[in-house]
């Protein structure tokens, strides 16, 4: 009986094949890529790098953080101070999330040259003329 | 600042689970306040504001996600418990049954609590609809059901007169009358009459409490002795004995503090003083008529014969034991026949073809005090049963959505062993849980609704000091919860019921078998909760106009800026001639007031009061108090309203002279002069011309030999007997004649003043007047003419609101309803949808798709509902004042009506449907 249950509820909850990353885990995971940082770390760097457009709110962000804790993409660490009660939690990617994060990376790539070929986009560098 | 921020971030942030608010620790509240100062930098103070909204949204949008994920995987846990913890012990016997109920219940709450949206939606909606049914019948049970206030109250009777060529259906019982049937009868173990009016009390300050003349044997018919004191005697209804009175209970305590040393102390009883003998028990009254000092009915037996004529008198029996109604009825026809011989008078109670048709009847005083009201109150408690059947259907389809939501559970607990009865019983406990939860809230809001209903409208109903909650209205509640109980957990039973294997078979796959009985079961519980709304709301709008054709009956008069208040004239004090004098300066005070543009003063106020049907002798009509022919048959003619008024009465009510003229001064000291309306021209004078023509009181006033009186003009008819009645005939005569002439003058008036003064600054003036002619006169029933006609049409306004509430209520639910199943129908049918739209399918065409299908399911409950309509709307044809039951226009406008709430609610889930992105459905199917 128990057998069967353990089929019945894994095949329930079997990981789909990789969908594109939400854009907000991919920005969450950009700005881990060079650094430790804690959850108020992580929502400043995701501001200032699109210039303010992409804004986090806290109870999200941390439900994300814990999501993509849990989907093994980052992974807690001990931040550059001893940790103490009031201390903030930092975090690092893993391996795994490197990895999703290039993939990401490379799909979005993929997109902007088929937006280059056709002239969507002008090549980098080229002025406004 | 910041620390102020956190603090109110931190309260916010309580919506989360508590095992996130630990996990994320405080970087949490750093978070947020990082964000508020970002709003704050980017757009200041208006960033204050929408930061705190983007916060309080953000925690609220994240809470929600976070307690569903939990839910799901938790309710997978504990079902899987439940079902493996009663592995072991699955065996039959009491106690395991008894114990899996514990079970079942602790698991109910459990799930429920983990859905309060659902939870508490369910439990008001059903709350609303058991506390309706609760209110209304506690008014049925404590109006109808429950017997009157006295010991064997079946066998009490009413006992009233009749007269056919008058009209009068129930008229009251003469004095002789009275005793010779008193006296004669084989069925009644004792007869006692009575009579209402209303004293003067001369209590602090002065009042005015209704008062009963009884004779000595009524107190004892109805069973009911004095709580203190004694009972009226043959000796206390001789003319000349010492004035004594019965105080009620209510009036004990109230006037005179509920002193035990009342007894046998004098009171002033329109100034006489009159010894108290006795106080009644609490409660005690007859026939509704909150009868507060009762007092003994003097009956001169000397001149008996003298008093055929005056019908005054209600009669109560009490039948033998053994005799049924329709014994008595029988012997009174035996009575009736005897009569006319026994007693050689032309006017006794007989049956008989010619127009002296004078016979009796006999009814169950129970029937007589409720009256009307019967079949009002079951349209009431009919009408408000539909709305919890309707209530019924929405929960039904918010449980099979549930339902089908849990076919995974279900599905899992079969396989893990559990019987088809083991689940019914899951789901029965559900409803029972949901239903008891929501009987106690209902009897919460039937016990608040009650005492608004009757503090709102008190004079509407009869008997309503005995409405209350008792065991029956308790038990009623239960019952009503549990068959609801019952209900909900087996209509989704029926959606599982089509195989639990084949439930097996779909919880694994995608598939739509199943989903066409399904939606014929939802599909048929919108055309029932359609059909419904459509018959209240015919019920409704039938009520509404017929309530509009009573407003705008024309009622003969001008009420605008009309108010009234009523003096009366205790005899003692004041005889004939005093009164007139009193009315003149009265009438003279409250014409000096501000803004007083007449006054004047009636006996009677329109629109609704008691008949005086007094006999009236017409010159060219020969009767018998004509000279007499020897064989003449014919009785004194009759006139319904003898009107007594002061000069200007006709100008003051504005009442338009048809023909001939008015009441002028020297009418004051003139000849005996009338005038009449033209219900009675229409009657008396079809072929002559009334002015001019003479008339007179059918019967002489004491020794005093009337005078004829002649016409002078014709008013138009003006509403006496009620604004839905026809009218009655009606002569006006002046109290200055009457006093001069007849030595008669009513000791009641109703003043009436015309003045641009608005009421509440005339009111204290009035009493102001009064006090400063005799400060010892209660005023009573001071009003504005507008509320005296809102109070004639009390009940119809009672039951015109209460079925429009309770329509207004079916049409929402219905509505919501009629939303709901489409929302879902949109749901279901997501992914036609997305393909639909891939292949082209413009918004316009899903549009149609999905609003044709509502709109076919509302067309069909409409016509349902048209169709019950015809068939039950009949039950109202008794409350309905010129509208028929089939009445096209308001069919019409409910039609309309009902197609337009179902196009709104059908519009707002196809609009959603028109949205769907094909590449999202297509993407996750």
């Amino acid at each position: 009986m128990s057998m069967y249950i353990l089929r019945y509820t894994s095949t329930a909850t079997m990981p789909a094949t990789p969908a594109p990353l939400p854009p907000h885990w991919f920005q969450m995971l950009l700005a881990l890529a060079d650094r430790d940082l804690h959850g108020l770390g992580i929502m400043h760097d995701v501001l200032e790098r699109s210039g303010g457009r992409v804004r986090l709110w806290p109870a999200m962000l941390y439900r994300n953080l814990q999501r993509l804790e849990r989907s093994k993409l980052i992974a807690p660490v001990d931040g550059p101070t001893a940790p103490s009660p009031g201390s903030p939690r930092y975090y690092r990617l893993t391996a795994e999330g490197r990895k999703r994060c290039a993939e990401e990376a490379e799909r979005l790539e993929r997109l902007v040259e088929v937006a280059r070929a056709r002239r969507i986009l002008r090549k980098p560098g080229s002025s406004r003329a | 600042m910041p620390s102020v921020s956190r603090a109110c971030y931190r309260v916010v942030a309580r919506i989360l689970p508590r095992d996130f608010r630990d996990a994320a620790g405080p970087g949490l509240e750093d978070a947020a306040l990082a964000c508020l100062a970002r709003e704050r930098e980017h757009l200041g103070v208006i960033g204050i504001v929408t930061g705190w909204v983007r916060i309080i949204a953000d925690t609220i949008h994240t809470s929600h996600a976070l307690w569903r994920a939990r839910d799901e995987a938790e309710d997978e846990r504990a079902f899987v418990a439940l079902e493996l913890e009663d592995l072991p012990n699955r065996q039959r016997g009491v106690e395991a049954l008894m114990d899996g109920l514990r079970k079942d219940l602790r698991y109910t709450l459990r799930s429920l609590f983990r859905q309060p949206g659902f939870t508490l939606v369910t439990i008001l909606t059903l709350a609303l609809g058991i506390g309706a049914n609760t209110a209304v019948f506690s008014v049925v049970n404590g109006v109808v059901l429950r017997p009157l206030g006295y010991p064997e109250a079946e066998r009490l009777m009413f006992i009233t007169s009749q007269f056919p060529s008058l009209g009068f259906d129930q008229f009251w019982v003469s004095p002789p009358e009275f005793i010779e049937y008193r006296d004669r009868n084989q069925s009644f173990e004792s007869i006692g009459a009575y009579a209402t009016s209303a004293v003067n009390l001369g209590s602090d300050p002065p009042s005015r409490p209704v008062s009963a003349q009884v004779s000595p044997e009524l107190m004892p018919t109805l069973g009911v002795a004095p709580l203190m004191g004694r009972g009226f005697t043959a000796e206390d209804a001789i003319p000349s004995a010492p004035p004594v009175a019965i105080l009620s209970w209510e009036l004990w305590q109230r006037s005179f503090g509920g002193r035990a040393d009342i007894l046998e102390k004098d009171v002033e009883v329109n100034n006489r003083a009159t010894r108290v003998v006795g106080v009644m028990p609490p409660g005690f009254d007859i026939h509704d008529q909150k009868v507060e000092i009762w007092g003994p009915l003097t009956i001169d037996t000397q001149t008996l014969q003298n008093q055929r004529g005056s019908h005054f008198l209600y009669l109560v029996g009490r039948l033998k034991k053994g005799v049924s109604l329709e014994q008595a009825r029988a012997d009174l026809e035996v009575r009736l026949a005897a009569w006319p011989e026994e007693v050689p008078n032309t006017h006794v109670p007989r049956r008989s073809k010619l127009r002296n048709n004078h016979p009796m009847r006999i009814d169950p005083l129970k029937d007589d005090v409720i009256g009307s009201v019967k079949t009002a109150l079951v349209v009431l408690q009919a009408a408000v049963g539909f709305v919890l059947l309707i209530a019924c259907a929405n929960l039904a389809n918010l449980l099979i959505a549930r339902a089908d939501s849990r076919s995974r559970e279900y599905t899992l607990r079969t396989a893990l062993g559990a019987s088809r009865w083991r689940l019914m019983r899951q789901l029965v406990t559900e409803g029972l849980v949901l239903a008891v939860a929501a009987a106690t809230v209902g009897i919460g809001l039937a016990v608040g609704g009650l005492r608004l209903l009757l503090s709102v409208n008190p004079n509407a109903l009869p008997r309503t000091a005995e409405v209350g909650l008792d065991w029956r209205v308790l038990g009623f509640t239960l019952i009503m919860a549990i068959v609801t109980g019952f209900v909900f957990g087996l209509v989704p039973l029926m959606h599982i019921g089509r195989g639990l294997s084949q439930a097996m078979k779909d919880a694994g796959s995608r598939s739509a078998t199943g989903g066409a009985a399904r939606a014929r079961l939802r599909s048929g519980l919108v055309i029932v909760e359609v059909a419904l709304a459509v018959l209240l709301v015919v019920g409704a709008g039938l009520l509404i106009r017929s309530f509009y054709n009573l407003m705008k009956v024309d009622m003969g008069f001008d009420r605008t800026s009309l108010s009234t208040f009523s003096v009366v004239l205790p005899g003692a004090k004041y005889p004939t001639e005093r009164r007139v004098a009193f009315y003149q300066q009265l009438s003279d005070k409250l014409r000096a007031l501000p803004g007083v543009e007449g006054v004047t003063a009636a006996n009677g106020l329109p629109p609704l009061r008691p008949v005086n049907a007094n006999d009236t002798d017409f010159e060219h009509i020969p009767n018998l108090n004509g000279p007499p022919p020897p064989d003449y048959k014919l009785p004194p003619q009759n006139v319904d309203y003898w009107q007594f008024v002061t000069l200007g009465y006709t100008e003051t009510m504005g009442i338009p002279v048809v023909d001939g003229r008015t009441f002028q001064l020297p009418d004051l000291a003139g000849a005996p002069v009338v005038l009449v309306n033209q219900a009675l021209v229409a009657r008396f004078f079809s072929d002559r011309n009334p002015i001019g023509a003479r008339l007179k009181l059918g019967f002489d006033f004491g020794d005093t030999k009337l005078p004829w009186m002649t016409i002078i003009g014709v008013v138009k008819d003006v509403k006496q007997g009620g604004i839905d009645a026809p009218v009655g005939t009606e002569l006006y005569a002046l109290i200055e004649q009457g006093a001069r002439i007849a030595g008669f003058a009513p000791g009641s008036m109703n003043m009436l003043v015309r003045a641009k003064t608005p009421f509440e600054t005339l009111a204290p003036l009035f009493r102001r007047s009064v006090a400063e002619l005799d400060p010892t006169l209660p005023l009573v029933r001071m009003r504005t003419m507008d509320e005296v006609v809102g109070d004639a049409v009390a009940r119809p306004r009672f039951l015109t609101v209460l079925l429009g509430v309770f329509a207004g209520l079916a049409l929402l639910l219905a509505a919501v309803g009629t939303y709901g199943i489409l929302s879902y129908l949109v749901a279901e049918r997501r992914q036609e949808i997305g393909i639909r739209m891939a292949l082209g399918a413009d918004r316009s065409t899903i549009l149609k798709l999905i609003m044709t299908r509502g709109v076919i399911l509302s067309v069909i409950g409409l016509l349902l509902g048209l169709g019950a309509s015809l068939a039950l709307t009949r039950a109202l044809k008794t409350m309905l004042f010129n509208v028929e039951p089939f009445d096209p226009a308001t069919l019409a406008g409910v039609s309309g009506v009902m197609v337009m709430v179902a196009a709104v609610a059908c519009f707002v889930p196809a609009w959603r449907a028109t949205k769907t992105d094909p590449l999202v459905v297509l993407k996750n199917d």
